[in-house]
Protein backbone atom coordinates (compact mmCIF):
# COMPACT_ATOMS: atom_id res chain seq x y z
CA UNK A 1 0.00 0.00 0.00
CA UNK A 2 1.21 3.55 -1.04
CA UNK A 3 2.40 5.40 2.21
CA UNK A 4 0.18 8.92 1.52
CA UNK A 5 3.49 10.33 2.92
CA UNK A 6 6.23 9.56 0.65
CA UNK A 7 6.92 12.64 -1.30
CA UNK A 8 7.41 11.17 -4.52
CA UNK A 9 4.52 9.66 -4.69
CA UNK A 10 2.56 9.77 -8.95
CA UNK A 11 -0.61 11.56 -7.40
CA UNK A 12 1.44 14.29 -5.56
CA UNK A 13 3.44 15.05 -8.57
CA UNK A 14 0.50 15.42 -10.82
CA UNK A 15 -1.60 17.83 -8.11
CA UNK A 16 2.06 19.66 -7.67
CA UNK A 17 1.94 20.11 -11.61
CA UNK A 18 -2.04 20.76 -11.81
CA UNK A 19 -1.23 23.62 -9.55
CA UNK A 20 1.31 25.22 -11.19
CA UNK A 21 -0.32 24.80 -14.90
CA UNK A 22 -3.14 26.45 -13.07
CA UNK A 23 -0.98 29.28 -11.94
CA UNK A 24 0.14 29.65 -15.47
CA UNK A 25 -3.09 29.59 -17.12
CA UNK A 26 -3.98 32.96 -14.59
CA UNK A 27 -0.47 34.16 -15.68
CA UNK A 28 -0.81 34.36 -19.31
CA UNK A 29 -4.70 35.70 -18.86
CA UNK A 30 -3.37 38.34 -16.57
CA UNK A 31 -0.98 39.20 -19.00
CA UNK A 32 -3.58 39.48 -21.90
CA UNK A 33 -5.40 41.61 -19.84
CA UNK A 34 -2.41 43.99 -18.91
CA UNK A 35 -2.79 47.54 -20.93
CA UNK A 36 0.06 47.27 -24.34
CA UNK A 37 2.70 49.74 -22.98
CA UNK A 38 4.18 52.22 -24.97
CA UNK A 39 7.12 49.77 -25.72
CA UNK A 40 5.74 47.63 -28.55
CA UNK A 41 6.67 44.01 -27.82
CA UNK A 42 6.88 44.27 -23.88
CA UNK A 43 5.73 41.67 -22.18
CA UNK A 44 6.46 40.46 -18.39
CA UNK A 45 6.88 36.47 -19.60
CA UNK A 46 4.84 35.33 -16.63
CA UNK A 47 4.04 32.08 -17.73
CA UNK A 48 7.93 31.58 -18.40
CA UNK A 49 8.22 32.20 -14.56
CA UNK A 50 5.99 29.30 -14.07
CA UNK A 51 7.66 27.03 -16.18
CA UNK A 52 11.00 27.78 -14.83
CA UNK A 53 10.21 27.09 -11.25
CA UNK A 54 8.46 23.47 -12.68
CA UNK A 55 11.35 22.52 -13.69
CA UNK A 56 13.67 23.93 -11.02
CA UNK A 57 11.33 22.15 -8.11
CA UNK A 58 9.40 18.84 -9.77
CA UNK A 59 10.92 17.94 -12.90
CA UNK A 60 12.20 19.11 -16.48
CA UNK A 61 9.67 17.00 -17.73
CA UNK A 62 7.15 18.36 -15.88
CA UNK A 63 7.91 21.96 -17.31
CA UNK A 64 7.39 20.97 -20.56
CA UNK A 65 4.15 18.86 -19.83
CA UNK A 66 2.87 22.26 -17.75
CA UNK A 67 4.41 24.25 -20.86
CA UNK A 68 2.24 22.72 -23.85
CA UNK A 69 -0.85 22.26 -21.96
CA UNK A 70 -0.80 25.99 -21.02
CA UNK A 71 -0.40 27.18 -25.11
CA UNK A 72 -2.55 24.28 -26.10
CA UNK A 73 -5.34 25.79 -22.66
CA UNK A 74 -5.19 28.97 -24.02
CA UNK A 75 -5.22 28.96 -27.88
CA UNK A 76 -8.44 27.24 -27.43
CA UNK A 77 -9.87 29.96 -25.01
CA UNK A 78 -8.55 32.89 -26.36
CA UNK A 79 -6.57 32.46 -29.62
CA UNK A 80 -6.35 31.51 -33.33
CA UNK A 81 -4.52 29.39 -35.58
CA UNK A 82 -1.12 31.51 -35.89
CA UNK A 83 -1.14 32.57 -32.83
CA UNK A 84 -1.60 28.95 -31.56
CA UNK A 85 1.82 28.38 -33.72
CA UNK A 86 4.04 31.35 -32.71
CA UNK A 87 3.00 29.89 -29.07
CA UNK A 88 3.83 27.04 -29.44
CA UNK A 89 7.44 28.14 -31.63
CA UNK A 90 8.85 30.22 -28.58
CA UNK A 91 7.17 28.29 -25.76
CA UNK A 92 8.91 25.24 -26.86
CA UNK A 93 12.19 26.79 -27.97
CA UNK A 94 12.28 28.45 -24.42
CA UNK A 95 11.22 25.68 -22.52
CA UNK A 96 14.43 23.66 -23.94
CA UNK A 97 16.53 26.18 -22.55
CA UNK A 98 15.33 26.57 -19.36
CA UNK A 99 15.32 22.13 -19.42
CA UNK A 100 19.02 23.07 -20.76
CA UNK A 101 20.51 25.47 -18.19
CA UNK A 102 18.25 25.06 -14.86
CA UNK A 103 20.43 21.38 -13.58
CA UNK A 104 23.52 24.10 -13.57
CA UNK A 105 22.64 26.81 -11.52
CA UNK A 106 26.06 26.51 -9.86
CA UNK A 107 27.20 28.73 -13.08
CA UNK A 108 23.73 30.35 -13.88
CA UNK A 109 21.42 31.39 -11.65
CA UNK A 110 18.03 32.27 -12.91
CA UNK A 111 18.52 35.54 -13.80
CA UNK A 112 20.53 34.30 -16.46
CA UNK A 113 18.39 31.21 -17.20
CA UNK A 114 15.27 33.70 -17.47
CA UNK A 115 17.42 36.11 -19.96
CA UNK A 116 18.13 33.32 -22.06
CA UNK A 117 14.60 31.71 -22.26
CA UNK A 118 12.89 35.01 -22.94
CA UNK A 119 15.39 35.51 -25.91
CA UNK A 120 14.93 32.19 -26.86
CA UNK A 121 10.66 32.83 -26.79
CA UNK A 122 11.30 35.47 -28.86
CA UNK A 123 13.51 33.76 -31.39
CA UNK A 124 10.82 30.97 -31.66
CA UNK A 125 8.15 33.29 -32.21
CA UNK A 126 10.50 35.22 -35.15
CA UNK A 127 11.65 32.18 -36.90
CA UNK A 128 7.75 30.98 -36.80
CA UNK A 129 6.84 34.44 -38.13
CA UNK A 130 9.50 34.12 -40.52
CA UNK A 131 7.80 30.85 -42.19
CA UNK A 132 4.65 32.35 -42.13
CA UNK A 133 5.01 35.42 -43.10
CA UNK A 134 8.40 36.20 -44.72
CA UNK A 135 11.99 37.27 -43.67
CA UNK A 136 11.01 40.78 -43.75
CA UNK A 137 9.86 40.26 -39.58
CA UNK A 138 13.70 40.35 -39.05
CA UNK A 139 13.91 43.87 -38.38
CA UNK A 140 11.21 43.75 -35.01
CA UNK A 141 13.81 40.84 -33.51
CA UNK A 142 16.89 43.17 -32.43
CA UNK A 143 14.57 45.48 -30.32
CA UNK A 144 12.65 42.04 -28.60
CA UNK A 145 16.16 40.92 -27.90
CA UNK A 146 16.92 43.99 -25.71
CA UNK A 147 13.58 44.09 -24.22
CA UNK A 148 14.24 40.82 -23.05
CA UNK A 149 17.26 41.42 -20.64
CA UNK A 150 15.26 43.33 -18.39
CA UNK A 151 12.20 41.27 -18.30
CA UNK A 152 14.58 38.30 -17.77
CA UNK A 153 16.25 40.05 -14.91
CA UNK A 154 12.62 40.83 -13.19
CA UNK A 155 11.33 37.08 -13.71
CA UNK A 156 14.76 35.73 -12.36
CA UNK A 157 14.85 37.57 -9.66
CA UNK A 158 11.53 36.54 -8.70
CA UNK A 159 12.18 33.08 -9.56
CA UNK A 160 14.90 33.11 -7.13
CA UNK A 161 12.99 34.49 -4.39
CA UNK A 162 9.93 31.92 -4.76
CA UNK A 163 12.29 28.47 -5.16
CA UNK A 164 15.07 29.41 -2.03
CA UNK A 165 11.94 29.93 -0.12
CA UNK A 166 10.46 26.67 -0.44
CA UNK A 167 11.33 23.97 1.91
CA UNK A 168 13.31 20.92 1.18
CA UNK A 169 10.18 18.74 1.35
CA UNK A 170 7.57 20.29 -0.91
CA UNK A 171 9.88 20.29 -3.76
CA UNK A 172 10.36 16.70 -5.69
CA UNK A 173 14.05 17.44 -6.89
CA UNK A 174 16.18 20.18 -6.32
CA UNK A 175 18.48 21.33 -8.67
CA UNK A 176 19.82 23.28 -6.51
CA UNK A 177 23.33 23.25 -7.70
CA UNK A 178 24.60 21.47 -4.61
CA UNK A 179 21.74 18.60 -4.96
CA UNK A 180 22.25 18.66 -9.01
CA UNK A 181 25.80 17.60 -9.00
CA UNK A 182 24.06 14.38 -7.13
CA UNK A 183 21.55 14.05 -10.64
CA UNK A 184 18.22 13.43 -8.10
CA UNK A 185 15.89 12.24 -11.26
CA UNK A 186 12.42 11.95 -9.45
CA UNK A 187 11.50 10.25 -12.78
CA UNK A 188 13.70 7.60 -12.18
CA UNK A 189 12.42 7.86 -8.45
CA UNK A 190 8.53 8.10 -9.00
CA UNK A 191 8.92 4.64 -11.15
CA UNK A 192 11.27 3.08 -8.60
CA UNK A 193 8.64 3.77 -6.12
CA UNK A 194 6.09 1.83 -7.64
CA UNK A 195 7.91 -1.45 -7.97
CA UNK A 196 8.34 -1.52 -3.95
CA UNK A 197 4.48 -2.01 -3.41
CA UNK B 1 18.98 25.94 2.03
CA UNK B 2 20.50 28.68 3.20
CA UNK B 3 21.77 30.92 0.89
CA UNK B 4 23.97 34.11 0.90
CA UNK B 5 23.37 37.84 -0.41
CA UNK B 6 23.46 38.45 -3.36
CA UNK B 7 25.60 35.57 -5.12
CA UNK B 8 22.32 33.48 -5.59
CA UNK B 9 21.00 36.13 -8.14
CA UNK B 10 23.93 36.84 -9.74
CA UNK B 11 26.62 34.16 -11.34
CA UNK B 12 29.20 34.39 -13.60
CA UNK B 13 27.29 33.55 -16.94
CA UNK B 14 23.88 35.47 -16.50
CA UNK B 15 26.19 38.04 -17.56
CA UNK B 16 28.03 36.26 -20.47
CA UNK B 17 24.23 35.33 -21.10
CA UNK B 18 23.12 39.28 -21.08
CA UNK B 19 25.95 39.92 -23.19
CA UNK B 20 25.70 37.29 -25.57
CA UNK B 21 21.70 38.72 -26.07
CA UNK B 22 23.19 42.32 -26.69
CA UNK B 23 25.59 41.05 -29.23
CA UNK B 24 23.09 39.14 -31.00
CA UNK B 25 20.74 42.34 -31.15
CA UNK B 26 23.46 44.23 -32.84
CA UNK B 27 24.06 41.79 -35.35
CA UNK B 28 19.99 41.17 -36.18
CA UNK B 29 20.03 45.33 -36.09
CA UNK B 30 23.21 45.81 -38.97
CA UNK B 31 21.19 44.66 -41.76
CA UNK B 32 18.81 47.91 -40.85
CA UNK B 33 21.70 49.88 -40.00
CA UNK B 34 23.12 49.96 -43.62
CA UNK B 35 19.95 49.93 -45.85
CA UNK B 36 19.33 51.90 -47.83
CA UNK B 37 15.60 53.62 -48.74
CA UNK B 38 13.79 53.15 -51.67
CA UNK B 39 10.71 54.81 -52.74
CA UNK B 40 8.25 52.26 -52.64
CA UNK B 41 6.78 49.78 -49.96
CA UNK B 42 5.96 46.94 -49.73
CA UNK B 43 2.08 45.69 -47.71
CA UNK B 44 1.45 41.98 -47.45
CA UNK B 45 -1.81 40.87 -46.39
CA UNK B 46 -3.97 37.75 -46.03
CA UNK B 47 -1.87 36.26 -48.79
CA UNK B 48 -1.99 39.48 -50.85
CA UNK B 49 1.03 41.79 -51.97
CA UNK B 50 0.15 45.49 -52.36
CA UNK B 51 3.64 47.55 -53.56
CA UNK B 52 2.88 51.38 -52.51
CA UNK B 53 4.41 54.67 -53.28
CA UNK B 54 6.11 56.79 -50.58
CA UNK B 55 6.30 59.53 -52.39
CA UNK B 56 2.68 60.40 -52.50
CA UNK B 57 0.89 61.19 -49.04
CA UNK B 58 -1.89 58.45 -48.78
CA UNK B 59 -4.32 56.07 -46.69
CA UNK B 60 -4.55 52.61 -47.43
CA UNK B 61 -6.94 50.59 -45.92
CA UNK B 62 -6.00 46.96 -45.12
CA UNK B 63 -8.56 44.48 -44.14
CA UNK B 64 -6.63 40.87 -43.48
CA UNK B 65 -7.94 38.06 -41.01
CA UNK B 66 -10.65 39.90 -40.04
CA UNK B 67 -9.27 43.19 -38.51
CA UNK B 68 -9.08 46.88 -40.38
CA UNK B 69 -5.90 48.66 -40.37
CA UNK B 70 -5.16 51.77 -41.84
CA UNK B 71 -1.48 52.29 -43.40
CA UNK B 72 -0.88 55.95 -43.95
CA UNK B 73 2.27 57.38 -46.41
CA UNK B 74 3.43 60.46 -45.34
CA UNK B 75 6.77 61.91 -45.22
CA UNK B 76 8.49 59.71 -47.43
CA UNK B 77 8.08 57.24 -44.41
CA UNK B 78 5.06 54.70 -44.20
CA UNK B 79 3.55 53.53 -40.83
CA UNK B 80 -0.03 52.22 -39.80
CA UNK B 81 -1.77 54.56 -37.79
CA UNK B 82 -5.21 52.64 -36.75
CA UNK B 83 -5.50 48.68 -36.39
CA UNK B 84 -8.55 47.23 -34.29
CA UNK B 85 -5.99 44.27 -33.25
CA UNK B 86 -5.69 43.17 -29.91
CA UNK B 87 -1.83 43.93 -29.29
CA UNK B 88 -1.62 47.48 -30.85
CA UNK B 89 2.25 46.40 -32.14
CA UNK B 90 1.66 47.90 -35.48
CA UNK B 91 0.62 51.30 -34.14
CA UNK B 92 3.20 51.84 -31.48
CA UNK B 93 5.84 51.04 -34.33
CA UNK B 94 7.49 54.40 -35.67
CA UNK B 95 6.85 54.68 -39.54
CA UNK B 96 9.59 52.93 -42.02
CA UNK B 97 11.83 55.03 -44.15
CA UNK B 98 14.62 52.50 -45.05
CA UNK B 99 14.91 49.22 -45.75
CA UNK B 100 15.49 45.99 -42.88
CA UNK B 101 13.13 47.51 -40.50
CA UNK B 102 9.80 45.87 -40.56
CA UNK B 103 5.86 46.58 -38.91
CA UNK B 104 4.40 43.75 -38.11
CA UNK B 105 0.64 42.88 -36.95
CA UNK B 106 0.42 39.33 -35.73
CA UNK B 107 -3.06 39.12 -35.63
CA UNK B 108 -4.12 40.31 -38.77
CA UNK B 109 -1.16 38.92 -40.26
CA UNK B 110 0.39 42.04 -41.97
CA UNK B 111 4.04 42.63 -43.07
CA UNK B 112 4.18 46.45 -43.99
CA UNK B 113 8.06 46.45 -44.90
CA UNK B 114 10.70 48.63 -47.41
CA UNK B 115 11.94 46.55 -49.92
CA UNK B 116 15.83 45.75 -49.61
CA UNK B 117 19.05 45.36 -51.65
CA UNK B 118 21.40 47.55 -52.97
CA UNK B 119 19.98 48.52 -56.22
CA UNK B 120 17.95 50.40 -58.03
CA UNK B 121 19.00 53.86 -57.11
CA UNK B 122 22.63 53.32 -57.52
CA UNK B 123 23.95 54.93 -60.42
CA UNK B 124 25.82 52.04 -62.66
CA UNK B 125 29.21 52.19 -61.94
Amino acid sequence: MQSPDNIYSLPRRVSIDALLLSSALVCAWLEAMLPVSPLPGFKLGLPNLVVMIAAAIVSRRDAFVIQLSRIIIIAFLFGNAAGFLFSLAGGLLSTIVISLLVTRRRLISFVGISILSAAAHNTGQVIAACILLGSSVLGMYSWLLILSIPTGVVTGVVAELIVSRLKPENKFSDTSPVASSQNIDVCHKTSTYKENK
Amino acid sequence: MKKTGASRFLKPLDFVAAAGVLLAALLAALPIIFADSHDYAVILYDGAKLTVPLDEPREYQINSNGYTLIVEVADGGISVISSDCPDKICTDTPPLRRAGMSIVCLPARVVVYIEGGADSDAIAG
